[in-house]
Order: structure tokens, then sequence, then C-alpha cells
């Protein structure tokens, strides 16, 4: 048994939370790019999260009965979302009919996503600090009052 | 070597070991609260305990206690111990509870350890305070 992995499983599920906020953070604030490098509207960009199964967790999971240790990011993907199209002639990405391809990010699902992850986030945290208060008390075995 | 601490003091060392283990448990299942298709995990170990406590018809005695301990500590060392939850999500608020819970149950255990301790250490100083 060994404290450290308490502290790396919490560890990173706080990374993946961050990733996921960053992501947020993204997609509203191109929530009016219509273009980007390469062509086209902006995509709203999705993090597929999963079960980490690194060499170590697999290791680690021999040693412990765990099958995996901790969370990791397994793909950030462009959604599957249609574009919104805004009839809007005069702008300089129009396409023949007049209307402007803006990308299809919801605000509210993107909120919604922004409080589940700093909740998590949190979760993370208290976790965390249970894992500190765990080891410190194992510091005082023996040190008599 | 003098035994000092008796069984007592394994018990209370597996109990520790397996409440380190149900704390990685809980932040894993904390860690991949939105992880899609993930099962959360439980440690079950206290309804093994209770089978191990049951008086044996010699008394209850070290040696007998001793051996429980050892099958005991096999069944965590192989991680028999953690089983998938049949419920199908993780509950965030279940798993803070459950958390808080295990850091009091590992509190209580060192308490435990520590009274033990000053029984012997009140031995050796022949009774009186130190």
């Amino acid at each position: 048994m060994d404290y450290f992995s308490a502290f790396d499983i919490s560890a990173s599920g706080l990374t993946v939370q961050k990733l996921r906020l960053d992501t947020v953070a993204l997609n509203l604030a191109n929530v009016n790019t219509t273009r980007v490098t390469g062509g086209g509207v902006f995509r709203p960009l999705e993090v597929i999260v999963g079960e980490r199964s690194t060499f170590r967790a697999q290791l680690d999971a021999l040693q412990s009965g765990l099958r995996g240790m901790g969370v990791e990011v397994v793909d950030i993907r462009p959604a599957d979302v249609q574009p919104r199209l805004v009839h809007d002639p005069g702008h300089p990405d129009a396409n023949a009919d007049g209307f402007v391809e803006f990308p299809g990010i919801n605000p509210v699902s993107e909120m919604v996503t922004l409080i589940e992850t700093t909740r998590a986030y949190e979760a993370n945290v208290r976790a965390i600090s249970a894992a500190r208060e765990i080891a410190l008390r194992a510091l005082e075995i023996g040190s008599g009052r | 070597m003098i035994d000092l601490g008796g069984a007592t003091v394994d018990l209370v060392r597996l109990s520790l070991d397996v409440a380190l283990l149900r704390h990685q448990v809980i932040a894993n299942n904390i860690a991949n609260a939105h992880t899609p298709g993930f099962l959360p995990r439980r440690v079950q170990f206290e309804s093994l305990l209770a089978g191990a406590a049951s008086q044996p018809p010699s008394g209850i005695n070290d040696a007998a206690l001793r051996g429980k301990l050892e099958t005991l500590t096999q069944l965590v060392r192989e991680g028999a111990v953690v089983k998938t939850s049949s419920e199908d999500s993780v509950e965030l608020d279940l798993e803070m509870v459950r958390l808080t819970e295990n850091v009091i149950r590992y509190r209580a255990l060192l308490e435990a350890l520590g009274k033990r301790s000053s029984m012997i250490a009140m031995a050796i100083n022949e009774g009186r305070q130190s």
C-alpha cells in the first residue's frame, strides 16, 4: 500500500476536469467564430474521458486488485453538431444564399458542463485533502500522547 | 522476540491497509465520475471481518485469531475485497460521504492502536503514570 497512488488518482481527476474546463472556455470564447485556420466554421470540441490504463496503472492494478487507477483524456474531438445558419448577406463569410455559418455551440449546455466540471474538481480536491489527512495521521502512529 | 502487539495490532494494521485501499477506490470513483460506462467500485471488508470474529469453540485465543487474520490478509492482497458495484453511475455526494466516513474510521483505528500501546507502556512502567 502506498499513500502516493491515492494522490495520483485524484490528481488525474483534477487534470481531466481542468481540461474539460479549458474546452468549455474555448467553446464559449469561439461562439461567434466563423473562420478558423484551414477554413470552415469553428466546431465545438468535446472531451472523451476514459479510465486510465497506463503501464504503471496496470502494475498497481495487479498489486491492489483495482483494475484501473485514475482517469485520463482519451480524445478531444470536434463535436458532431450542425452549424447555426444566420441570414447576413453583408458578412464576408456569407455563402451564395446570404447565410453565414456560426458554430453550433449551445451556451446552456456549455454552462451546465462548466458547473458540473467545477463540482467534480471540488470533489477531487476533497479526496486529496482526505488522503492528506490519512497520510498525516499515519505519521503519528507511535508518537505517544 | 517479545510479542508486544498481539493479534490486535495485526488486525488494526490490516484494517488500516483496507482503509487506504478503500480511499483509493473512492478516489478512483470520484475521478471517474464522468467517465462513460464506468461502474463504481466498493471495498467489502467488514462483512468478511464479521465472519472471522465468530468465536471458535476453543474460546478466543491469539493463535486462532492469527490464523483468520492470515486468510483475510491474503484476500486483501489479492484484491478480492474490491467489488464492482451494481449501481450504474457514480453518485458524487454518496462518494463524498463514504470518503468522510473512511477518514473517521482511519482515525478511530489509530486511536485504538494508541490506547493499546499506552496499555503496554503502563505495563512497562509498572503501573506508574509515565
